[in-house]
């Protein structure tokens, strides 16, 4: 079908001169070009049909049969030209003609075949080289062919880098006949079917061949020789016969695409697109590929009696001529001018791992710790690969445990959204198979296929898993595997093999009897095996407190919610969700090292840890142990701190959130009375400190001179405990009177309440010992 | 000038437009003027109601060929890929609306692309759930249908045994066309002819087709109550009453739950403010006729609750959902897309509508995969207000607005979590289960009064001043420090059901007084529930 040419006063001639030039000329910058440069010099280019002329080269390869399609990009159209603004916009809007224009000029400058006829080609091809030899003995006997009947190529525009890729819904009646590129997924492919090009026949009295051009659909068979020096000449009728054998047929294959569910609106049924794909770029989409497809926006004419029923004219598609697979991860998300721009001053933004962070879930409210690690989550460690090809794993996994209705699954479904490749399943809905693969027997073909779980569907993304106490024992196992080696093994139905799993796990958790329950443990009410808690490098615990200010601003956010149908309004701006997106595709370019004196600092704070975690060990109070994991944990988090700042290096800044962060997830497993105890604000520990400080100024300024003891005449124990007076043999430097202590805290602040309650309660976790009679302490080393 | 263009248009509708494209013929645009050309003609109610109505009484073959209908619908699939028509035939003369001409092939090949114009198809269908009152009230009475009508694509309305028609709607003008969802309400009024439905198949199918003229949305209600409305208080009690007597058994709570819950719509999706769904617990199980055990595969057909029944005689839109081992096996729930054509679900319903669903037909044996999808999708529409649609590769969660009733034999819902949950406490000797002709009507202005306090309470709105809200803020946190069992969940299902309380009570404020009534309401409630 020709389309219309709407550019009228267009002079197809000097356009034709104009594809000469390009195509004779276009350097290409492929590796023979080079080659050629340096040996040759620059004059080589005047030559016709040297070495790297991308086209040039082509058509050689062509002619010679050993090359099909023949692919003119539009960028190289554009260099050449030096502008898009001629040629490269007559072409996008006028596909067809210009196909037609292209093919018209190539016939002309079709070289010669380098390459003799052999019994590989098709037998069309022979036909015609016996024909024309034949001609040519002949001399002058036939006009030869149409050109259009020798051609062997299939010519194909590739659009320019810069086109945007348009949603099915916004292709419209204007872009008929244009160059365009849709995006979709794939969902229905047809079987290839040969389309007919060129009908052959011979004739059965004088032998020669007829060809007839096919371009309809429908076509009416010849009947009668076309020979003009033998049938014709003798009217002679009815004496063709078809030779399929030396027909010229193209692949062809019908295939239909749909919006992806970021090109719909709201509400809105995605629409499809139907694609005809022709000769060499046919079997290259599978259903479920997502695709970026360049191609001509067409109409089709429905014919006789069915456009009189329909009514409407014509039906659409659009015929393929570029082909561009792409896989949905953050290295591939395309970045607009603006965004670009928004990036950068977000960059410079002092406020930033705070902003982002309250940006995560902005409708829920607090929770400003769990929504920094989420973040960090996002961004994740560098993933290192040994020597010996053993891997240390960068992706960073939270559990997050509490009370139902906290908002942990919200948490979960907004993380699963924002990351790419982000997969939310709930593990007691998922099945083995849910969560890990599966092989399974293919329904229509009756083959074993294997079968990728929400794990292996997160690969390079993040996996977020629900009621994840629910979860199958044997689930659970995968699960440990996945989360060191990140990687899956199956051995099913005689399959065996390992599946990538680089995925971040974001669990939620129940306590044991759905409710935190403070009269266990929280181990206990934590119910999950040590070696899997282990490998989660934060742990967040959120329980349902009752108090009157927290009450009362959720009755607040709830009255608010009621009486204006809207939200309150946030008390901090936030940012969009496609940039932080973006900004996180940033980040996660940086590979970020630790310098050697951070790298001290670390092991320093470690073996503080270490420490720590033994004592709390001795004291049995310890909820979770620090180990070589945790090491790792810390390493990652602040790699994952220094990527958010863009930086190639961990700071000791970093370092230093990273152990507050460990340390906020170890509090919140702690309950109230406990936690106050270790937060550093409570007047006990405030005490406590003074405490310790009186005794390193005690060893350090020589012990018995520093010591006085009028105080200690000033009155009796506050608590009217002690009213013995008190021996002075005590000269030791790891006891201090408590008398003294106490003038030093009232001097401080505090009433002498605390001093005495501090002492209990430090008394009870073996940290001080009251000595001759509770007038003195001393500290248990 | 106008009623003369009126009785034009309603004679013949094709030469009405024609002699518009005469006088617009330079327009670049002619789809615009034609809506506003004939919406101004039939903009007052009483032209509007002179066009005939296509509906399962009079359905598209009693119709001539090209005559003029209105077509009220629910859009069920605006899947179809846009077609296009010449504007302007060869000849000059107007293209589109179904009109075209015999040309030769040659002439169709040389096709001036300038002249293409877009046009836009959905699939629509009567409006699934229309109470009969409704009906009568939008289309005037109609008498009896003289055939029966075989729609077209019975898959693609939700239940597909129940008589219905299916219509390809063909849209020209884009900006309505864009507007147009799935679920949404409207009547098209066009000029019906048949056509064939998929052009692409082999021998594809001839349906009726109405070429769009102009389009009225139904975007709030399809019937307009005033809210808040003069009637007197004891019309709210009367309708308790009659609702508790003809279907509940007597139990005037259970009633008032009922007429809470049927007004309910959504409020707000950000945040989401919903209607809550609520669960008739120990709803005695239909009577069933003793003779012969019931086979899955034969489940005898179970007589509807008279809350059904009671329930179309208030609302516009209700929808009775028996649910069996059968029907939850067999029947899918959610829309599915199959080769480009979207197949309906039973769930697929407007906005606006009461889901009544009976769980009494459920007998023992084995759920399908289907049977859990379906769970699935209730479920959600329940918790969330969206209903997923499958498309191959991909889903999408389209937004619904469907309260929700269900009934139950148990303590509570064997399959799905309600946000409320009311037991039954029935007469000894009520009739749950009758027959629609055994229901006690009253008299028609009582029942009229009835449906204005139900649909415009349906559209009201309630504020919630910011005194009222310090008074339920306080007296949240004065509960909470007395028990501390009482959670933030509470309150938000008590701000719900008082919000409702007061729309039930045509009030667009709400006081202290019926906050406190709704909070004794729904402790009675939890008093019932505690004593199970």
């Amino acid at each position: 079908m020709a389309l219309p040419v709407v550019n009228i006063n267009i002079d197809y001639e000097a356009e034709k001169d104009k594809i000469s030039q390009f195509l004779s000329n276009f350097v290409g910058e492929d590796l023979s070009r080079g080659l050629a440069h340096l040996g040759l010099g620059d004059d080589d280019v005047d030559q016709p049909r040297s070495k790297g002329l991308k086209y040039m080269d082509q058509l050689q390869r062509v002619a010679n049969r050993e090359q099909q399609m023949l692919v003119i990009d539009l960028e190289d159209v554009a260099e050449h030209e030096k502008t898009v603004s001629e040629l490269v916009s007559r072409v996008r809007n006028n596909t067809r003609r210009y196909v037609t224009l292209f093919s018209e000029v190539i016939d002309k400058l079709m070289p010669i075949p380098t390459k003799d006829i052999s019994e590989h080609d098709e037998v069309i091809d022979v036909i015609l080289h016996q024909r024309r030899e034949r001609n040519e003995r002949l001399e002058g006997m036939q006009e030869g062919f149409p050109e259009h009947l020798l051609r062997r190529y299939n010519l194909y525009f590739q659009p320019l880098r810069s086109d945007v890729a348009m949603a099915v819904r916004d292709v419209k009646g204007a872009h008929l006949g244009k160059l365009i590129t849709v995006r979709g997924i794939v969902t229905r492919v047809s079987e290839v079917k040969p389309l007919l090009l060129v009908n052959a026949y011979t004739c059965d009295v004088c032998g020669a061949e007829t060809f007839q051009d096919v371009s309809h659909k429908q076509f009416t068979p010849i009947v009668d020789c076309q020979n003009e020096n033998e049938c014709k000449k003798n009217g002679i009728h009815g004496s063709l016969h078809m030779q399929t054998r030396a027909c010229r047929f193209s692949p062809f294959q019908e295939v239909k695409i749909q919006e992806m569910a970021d090109q719909v609106p709201v509400g809105h049924i995605p629409r499809s697109m139907t694609i005809h794909i022709n000769g060499a770029l046919t079997r290259q989409m599978n259903p479920g590929d997502v695709v970026h497809l360049g191609g001509i926006f067409l109409p089709i004419p429905y014919t006789g009696y069915q456009a009189v029923r329909a009514g409407l004219l014509t039906d659409t598609y659009l015929e393929a001529h570029h082909i561009n697979q792409l896989k949905k991860q953050y290295s591939e998300m395309e970045l607009t001018p603006e965004i670009e721009a928004q990036l950068v001053q977000l960059r410079q933004d002092p406020a930033l791992y705070q902003k982002l962070a309250q940006s995560l879930a902005p409708e829920i409210y607090g929770h400003i710790d769990v929504k920094r690690a989420l973040l960090l989550l996002l961004v994740g460690g560098a993933t290192k690969t040994m020597g010996d090809g053993m891997k240390i794993r960068g992706d960073i996994n939270i559990c997050l445990m509490g009370d139902p209705g906290v908002a942990k699954s919200q948490l979960l479904k907004y993380i699963s959204k924002v990351a790419p490749r982000g997969v939310y399943t709930t593990g007691k809905g998922s099945s083995g198979v849910g969560l890990t693969a599966a092989v399974m027997r293919d329904p229509v073909t009756d083959e074993m296929v294997l079968e990728g779980g929400a794990l292996v569907l997160a690969d390079n993304g993040i996996c977020c898993i629900d009621e994840f106490d629910k979860m199958e024992e044997t689930d659970r196992t995968a699960i440990h595997e996945v989360m060191e080696q990140q990687t899956i093994s199956i051995s099913k139905a005689g399959i065996s093999t390992t599946l990538n799993a680089r995925t971040s796990i974001l669990a939620a958790a129940n306590p044991l009897y759905g409710r935190y329950n403070k009269k266990l443990s929280p181990v206990e009410n934590i119910n999950l095996p040590a070696a899997l808690l282990s490998r989660f490098d934060l742990l967040f615990l959120i329980v349902d407190k009752p108090s009157r200010d927290e009450d009362e601003r959720l009755a607040q956010h709830v009255t608010h919610v009621h009486m204006f149908n809207a939200p309150p309004e946030l008390e901090y701006e936030t940012i969009d969700p496609l940039l932080i997106r973006h900004y996180i595709a940033g980040a996660r370019q940086k590979r970020p090292t630790v310098p050697r004196e951070v790298s001290d600092y670390v092991v320093d704070a470690y073996v503080r840890l270490r420490k720590q975690s033994v004592e709390n060990e001795k004291a049995e109070k310890s909820h979770s142990y620090a180990s070589a994991r945790t090491l790792l944990g810390v390493l990652r988090l602040s790699q994952a701190l220094a990527r958010l700042r863009y930086s190639d290096e961990v700071e000791e800044g970093d370092v230093d959130e990273a152990l507050r962060l460990m340390e906020a997830s170890k509090e919140s497993l702690l309950d109230d009375d406990e936690k106050e105890r270790d937060t550093d604000r409570s007047d006990t520990s405030k005490i406590y400190r003074l405490i310790k400080e009186e005794f390193t100024k005690r060893k350090a300024g020589g012990g018995r001179s520093r010591r006085r003891r009028g105080p200690r005449r000033l009155g009796k124990g506050p608590e009217g405990e002690r009213d013995m007076d008190v021996d002075s043999d005590d000269e030791e430097d790891e006891e201090i009177s408590i008398l003294d202590l106490r003038a030093r805290v009232l001097a401080s602040g505090f009433a002498e309440h605390d001093l005495t309650e501090t002492i209990l309660k430090y008394e009870d976790l073996g940290i001080l010992m009251r000595v001759a009679n509770g007038t003195k302490i001393r500290l248990v080393e | 000038m106008v009623s003369a263009y009126r009785t034009d248009a309603l004679r013949d509708p094709t030469a009405e437009l024609k002699e518009l494209f005469a006088t617009h013929e330079s327009a670049h645009d002619f789809a615009p003027e034609v809506t506003r050309h004939f919406s101004t003609v039939f903009s007052s109610s009483e032209a509007f109601a002179e066009i005939p109505t296509l509906d399962v009484q009079n359905p598209p073959e009693s119709y001539s060929d090209r005559s003029l209908v209105r077509f009220r619908a629910m859009v069920q699939d605006t899947s179809p890929s846009p077609g296009m028509y010449l504007r302007r035939n060869a000849s000059g003369t107007l293209g589109g609306w179904g009109l075209h001409e015999d040309v030769s092939e040659e002439e169709e090949r040389n096709v001036d692309v300038g002249e293409l114009r877009e046009c836009t198809t959905v699939w629509a269908v009567s409006i699934p759930g229309e109470s009969d009152w409704c009906q009568e009230e939008l289309s005037g009475s109609s008498g009896q249908s003289s055939q029966t009508h075989t729609p077209a694509k019975s898959y693609k309305y939700p239940d597909p045994e129940g008589s219905h028609i299916g219509v390809q709607v063909k849209l020209y003008d884009l900006d309505v066309a864009e507007q147009l969802k799935s679920t949404d309400l409207a009547t098209f009024v066009g000029i019906l002819t048949k056509e064939p439905m998929d052009v692409e198949a082999e021998s594809p199918p001839d349906v009726p087709t109405l070429h769009v003229l102009f389009t009225r949305p139904h975007q709030q209600s399809l019937v307009e109550r005033p809210y808040p409305s003069a009637g007197s208080s004891s019309v709210r009690e009367e309708l308790v009453n009659w609702i508790a007597s003809e279907a509940l058994g007597g139990d005037v709570d259970a009633a008032e739950w009922v007429l809470l819950a049927s007004i309910a719509r959504v409020q707000s999706r950000n945040p989401p403010l919903l209607p809550p769904s609520v669960t008739l617990a120990q709803f005695p199980a239909p009577p069933i006729s003793t003779q012969a055990a019931p086979s899955e595969a034969e489940a005898p057909a179970l007589p509807n609750p008279a809350l059904s029944h009671v329930l179309s005689q208030l609302l516009p839109l209700t929808h009775t959902l028996p649910l069996s081992l059968a029907t939850l096996n067999k029947v899918p729930f959610a829309p599915e897309s199959k080769d480009e054509d979207l197949h309906a679900g039973a769930l697929q319903l407007p906005q606006g509508t009461l889901l009544l669903v009976t769980e009494g037909g459920v007998r023992e044996g084995k759920l399908v995969e289907r049977g859990l999808r379906n769970i699935v999708a209730l479920q959600e529409l329940l918790a969330a207000q969206t209903l997923s649609y499958t498309f191959p590769f991909s889903a999408f969660a389209f937004p619904t607005d469907i309260a929700c009733v269900v009934l139950t034999e148990g303590t509570k819902s064997a399959f799905f979590r309600t946000d409320l949950t009311v037991p039954l406490r029935p007469a000894a000797d009520a009739r749950l289960y009758k027959p629609r002709a055994e229901v006690a009507l009253p008299e028609a202005t009582k029942l009229a009064a009835f449906r204005d306090l139900v649909v415009g309470a349906q559209q009201g709105k309630v504020q919630v001043s910011a005194a009222i809200s310090e008074y339920i803020q306080q007296d949240f946190v004065r509960d909470r420090q007395q028990d501390k069992a009482i959670t933030s969940e509470d309150l938000i299902r008590r701000m719900t059901v008082a919000k409702l309380y007061a729309l039930s009570m045509h009030q667009t404020e709400l006081t202290v007084d019926i906050w406190e009534r709704a909070k004794a309401f729904d402790e009675r409630r939890r008093a019932r529930l505690a004593e199970l």
